[in-house]
């Protein structure tokens, strides 16, 4: 079932008056895994330069069933804009660039995505200067290139294990070129799908599969961008902390609300933030979503987790102190 | 007009030209003692200062992670940390972290090995320690709001202030040399003009009156004490003369009264005649001679206001290029200024000899400094490559033409026996205006931009203009020359052995090793043995300084000694020699020393080599200078290059002996045409 629940900030952000209400922009902002911090850096973005839109929430539950309804909806309401959340909902929102089905996927309307990972490879825009459709949107990780070298700058190393969701596309890639460029610089990555029993992912393998990974080399635990991960993020971090192996995430919450060690993040909320910039471009600036660049943050925060630190023994160096932020 | 002064007048001018020098030596050279240790007393402060910021800077992550609970005996990568923040710092010299105690824990910088460990640490830390070469500074390292966990030992090197000390010792010795070379000239000037010409007037109104000539009148246009001595002499010139033709005529009529009042008439008009002697028609105004001094304060200011700009053409140059559209690289292009005025100058000399011949060398100055002024204003005008080479054009026709002006009305108003000397002038007026002038350039150009540079030139020669115009005589033109045209004065000069000796056995050598040598192998060689920049710079400008004393020596010695011949082919021997020893001794060594003998040695035969030509009889001087100038130029030009075909063809040492070699031998040639030149006069004296 859909859920729409229009937004008590976005009403006060309305200016009274019928006329002024009926020439509001509406957007529908279609969300995987319910409203978190980049929603409300989206919706602080817009309210902070004064822009008067109407926010209508659909969320999926994390539930890709529910995406055709969602669509269905969408295409029913005429939005002036679709936000989508998540690498998952977007590309069923959306089809491939080079497949699109208007029977299945949003057609004729503007769309800006945030949350999403490596959308060129994805195939959800056609290259990140060029989106080749109305659609633009944010990046949220770090390149992963940047993120090997900010682990190696914690402690070098040459193995590392990687626990992901093999049905979730954005892992499934990261973990591709993470595994890619370890392999350039005579190293490995020991890739570890977490089991899939009966159509259901089987959480209760993760402690087994990083403690068969630590006992082979591993000398960190790196976690990919991945929402059925992020749901289980204590587990996984914990058992990496209970292994001694230090854990370096992509994104926030898992040093922010769990055990990681370090991650190399873009904030949610400044992503949203960025990604409500692109909106108003659209909405208020006259700029076409095919004519945006799809684009990432130029700065990332450098996470650590102390507590996770300490109890490893594993302190960074200092000239990590410099630019990281501890948690 | 010095070279006219009599013994006494030329003892005044000594003695008030070293009390000058002395006074300002002095006061300067205080000044700048006193400067050198305020810059010292700021700079160490400075350092210390620098030295805990340093510290402060350094400390942050190690007293951030002590803050987050990493021991100090746990942090991580702290001798890395410390190794990169030192190689950031050039001024530091080592970065140690201690614990408590004074313990090394990690360490990092250039001096790092040889830290020396604190001895004692009281309450309030190791506190400040001067070591050799190095200042050390302590800061506790603590979490915030913590205790001490450790020191944190700043060591900052002093070499990097010593060598900026050094380099401002350098600079106020330039500014020294600068400010004594102006002042001497400009004294000189005004000596001349203010002093030695009205007191020489008197002098000669004196002996004048002293012999009885009552034939002749001072020039009395001047307003001054001077003028007031000749208006008074000439009146009691006019008295007496009066007073003559009175007594003249009451001898005729006392004659006409009877023979014995004629003898006596006759033998009291005979005994004053011998003691006056007077002029029929009255006395008339003797011209006072043209003064050999009056070009050189104009000259030198010229070349003062000609080299303002030696210091940022190649790079006004090359912006210029950069900002004009074209299929030309803009290197190529930067180039073409340089290359413009260079042959501007080489073309334009002869004519300017030729218009001095014609048209005297007040009127040529007037001339070339019109045109130069001109070069200037649209040099600062000038917006593109084009235009700016157009405008260094001009600037080149009015420097040759106003430098062989000058050297002209030199040669042609010097004294007889005092043609060397007064031709030295002219080099050392170039020579100190060239050092004055580009060092002064810098420093306009620096401040104010080179727009405002070019319009100080372009002031610098209106203000040569107004001197030219007061101090250097009308006239002075050569019949000899006035209708002869270029190709037919080159034909006479070159037709003249001598000319031609002179030009290719020393003139020419001279220059090829001026530029090929000092202008180029010789940075190239000191730079590759490791010097700085301004080392360099520094032992480059020996060659002026040993060349500025020589120049005035050789004129000496070529009036008084007459040794002219010997002063030019011995300058070229002992050139050659200084250059052939390079090979010998340690580049580091012998270089300087060649540097400083080339200077030398062509200091002592610039003034006989300019004499020699401008004392060729039968010859316009003008032109011959002219033509002199050209063939320098000539040398100018390709000794550079001369030099760069014979280092590819081995090294810059060997390329050096091989300059050497060649100019030795040109200056045994010259002493053998020379020699068959003083056969030849005395087999036909005799």
């Amino acid at each position: 079932m859909m859920r729409r629940r229009p937004l008590i900030a976005a009403m006060t952000l309305s200016a009274p008056g019928v006329a002024r209400a009926r020439s509001r922009p509406r957007i529908l902002m279609m969300l995987y895994r319910g409203w978190e911090e980049a929603c409300d850096g989206f919706r602080d973005y817009l309210a902070s330069r004064r822009r008067d839109v109407e926010l209508v929430v659909a969320d999926a539950g994390e539930d890709l069933s529910r995406v055709p309804d969602m669509v269905r909806q969408a295409e029913a309401m005429r939005p002036d804009l679709v936000y989508l959340w998540g690498t998952t909902l977007t590309m069923a929102a959306l089809g491939p660039w080079d497949g699109h089905d208007p029977d299945r996927h949003l057609t004729g309307m503007p769309v800006v995505f945030n949350i999403v990972t490596d959308p060129v490879r994805n195939r959800v825009v056609r290259s990140r200067p060029a989106p080749g459709r109305p659609v633009t949107g944010t990046e949220y990780i770090a390149p992963v290139a940047v993120q090997l070298r900010a682990m190696d700058a914690y402690r070098p190393f040459r193995q590392a294990a990687a626990v992901f969701n093999p049905r979730e596309r954005n892992s499934v890639v990261t973990i591709e070129e993470m595994s890619e460029l370890l392999a350039a610089r005579g190293g490995v990555l020991d890739a570890l799908p977490v089991p899939v029993v009966d159509g259901r992912l089987q959480a209760a393998a993760i402690p087994r599969l990083i403690a068969a990974a630590r006992a082979r080399g591993a000398e960190w635990l790196y976690i990919p961008p991945d929402t059925y991960l992020n749901d289980q993020r204590a587990v996984l971090t914990g058992a990496a902390l209970h292994e001694g192996l230090p854990s370096f995430a992509a994104t926030e919450r898992f040093v922010a609300f769990a055990d990681a060690l370090a991650g190399l993040v873009s904030r949610y909320y400044s992503v949203g933030a960025f990604t409500g910039f692109k909106a108003e471009q659209i909405l208020f600036g006259g700029v076409r979503p095919e004519a945006i660049p799809v684009e990432t943050l130029s700065r990332f925060s450098y996470l650590l987790r102390m507590d996770t630190a300490r109890r490893l023994r594993a302190y960074p160096p200092v000239a990590l102190l410099r630019i990281a932020e501890p948690v | 007009m010095t070279d006219d002064a009599g013994p006494t007048l030329r003892r005044l001018v000594r003695h008030l030209s070293f009390i000058a020098v002395a006074v300002l030596l002095g006061t300067v050279a205080a000044v700048s003692v006193a400067a050198l240790h305020a810059f010292d007393r700021e700079v160490r402060p400075a350092m210390e200062r620098e030295a805990a910021v340093i510290g402060e800077v350094v400390a942050n992550p190690i007293e951030r992670a002590l803050g987050l609970g990493i021991p100090l005996e746990a942090l991580v990568g702290a001798e890395d940390y410390l190794a990169g923040m030192a190689a950031s710092q050039p001024a530091v010299a080592y970065l140690v972290l201690t614990d408590l105690a004074g313990r090394p824990r990690a360490a990092a910088g250039p001096a790092a090995s040889g830290f020396q460990p604190i001895d004692v640490i009281t309450a309030e830390g190791p506190g400040s320690r001067a070591l050799p070469g190095i200042d050390e500074t302590a800061r506790p390292v603590a979490a915030p709001g913590g205790r001490p966990q450790g020191w944190l030992l700043v060591g900052v090197g002093r070499a990097a202030v010593d060598d900026i000390i050094v380099d401002t010792r350098w600079d106020l010795a330039i500014v020294l040399l600068v400010g004594v070379l102006l002042a001497m000239e400009v004294l000189r000037f005004a000596l001349d003009r203010g002093v030695i010409a009205p007191l020489t007037m008197i002098e000669a109104v004196v002996r004048r009156l002293d012999t009885g000539d009552c034939t002749r009148l001072a020039e009395a246009g001047s307003a001054d004490e001077a003028g007031r001595v000749a208006r008074a002499a000439n009146a009691l010139v006019r008295r007496l003369g009066d007073r003559w033709a009175h007594l003249q005529w009451l001898a005729t009529e006392a004659a006409s009264t009877g023979a014995g009042a004629a003898r006596d008439a006759a033998a009291v008009i005979a005994t004053l005649g011998d003691r006056l002697r007077f002029r029929d028609g009255g006395a008339v105004v003797d011209a006072a001679p043209p003064a050999a001094s009056a070009a050189r304060l104009p000259l030198f200011l010229f070349v003062v206001a000609e080299q303002l700009s030696t210091s940022f053409i190649p790079l006004l140059g090359r912006d210029l290029a950069r900002a004009t559209r074209g299929g030309f690289s803009p290197d190529l292009l930067a180039a073409l200024p340089i290359a413009v005025f260079v042959a501007a100058v080489a073309f334009a000399t002869p004519y300017g000899g030729r218009l001095t011949a014609r048209r005297g060398p007040r009127d040529a100055v007037l001339v070339g400094g019109g045109v130069a002024a001109l070069g200037y204003l649209a040099a600062a005008l000038a917006d593109d490559v084009t235009q700016f080479a157009l405008a260094r054009m001009l600037c080149g026709i009015g420097y040759a033409v106003l430098t062989i002006a000058c050297q002209a009305q030199m040669a042609m108003a010097a004294r007889q026996g005092r043609l060397a000397r007064t031709l030295g002038g002219f080099t050392g007026a170039v020579m100190t205006g060239a050092v004055c002038g580009t060092a002064i350039g810098a420093v306009i150009a620096d401040r104010l931009g080179y727009g405002a540079t070019f319009l100080a030139s372009a002031g610098l020669v209106v203000v040569v203009l107004g001197l030219a115009l007061r101090a250097i005589p009308r006239g002075m033109t050569d019949p000899v020359a006035a209708g002869q045209g270029v190709v037919a004065g080159a034909r006479a000069a070159f037709g003249n052995a001598r000319f031609t000796a002179v030009l290719l056995l020393a003139a020419v050598p001279a220059k090829i090793v001026l530029a090929g040598f000092i202008f180029y192998l010789a940075p190239l060689a000191l730079r590759d043995a490791g010097l700085s920049q301004a080392a360099v710079g520094r032992n480059v400008m020996l060659y002026g300084l040993c060349m500025l004393p020589a120049i005035a020596l050789g004129g000496w010695l070529a009036d008084r000694a007459r040794m002219g011949g010997g002063l030019i082919w011995g300058g070229a021997v002992l050139n050659g020699g200084a250059l052939l020893m390079i090979p010998l001794l340690p580049e580091v060594a012998a270089l300087p020393i060649a540097i400083a003998v080339t200077g030398a040695a062509q200091g002592l035969a610039s003034a006989p080599m300019l004499a020699v030509v401008a004392g060729m009889p039968g010859r316009s001087t003008p032109l011959l200078l002219s033509f002199l100038r050209l063939g320098e130029r000539f040398g100018s030009v390709i000794g550079p290059f001369a030099a760069a075909w014979l280092m590819m063809r081995g090294d810059a040492v060997w390329a050096m002996g091989v300059l050497g070699g060649v100019t030795a031998l040109t200056g045994i040639g010259y002493a053998l045409v020379q020699r068959r030149a003083t056969r030849a006069n005395a087999a036909i004296a005799s």
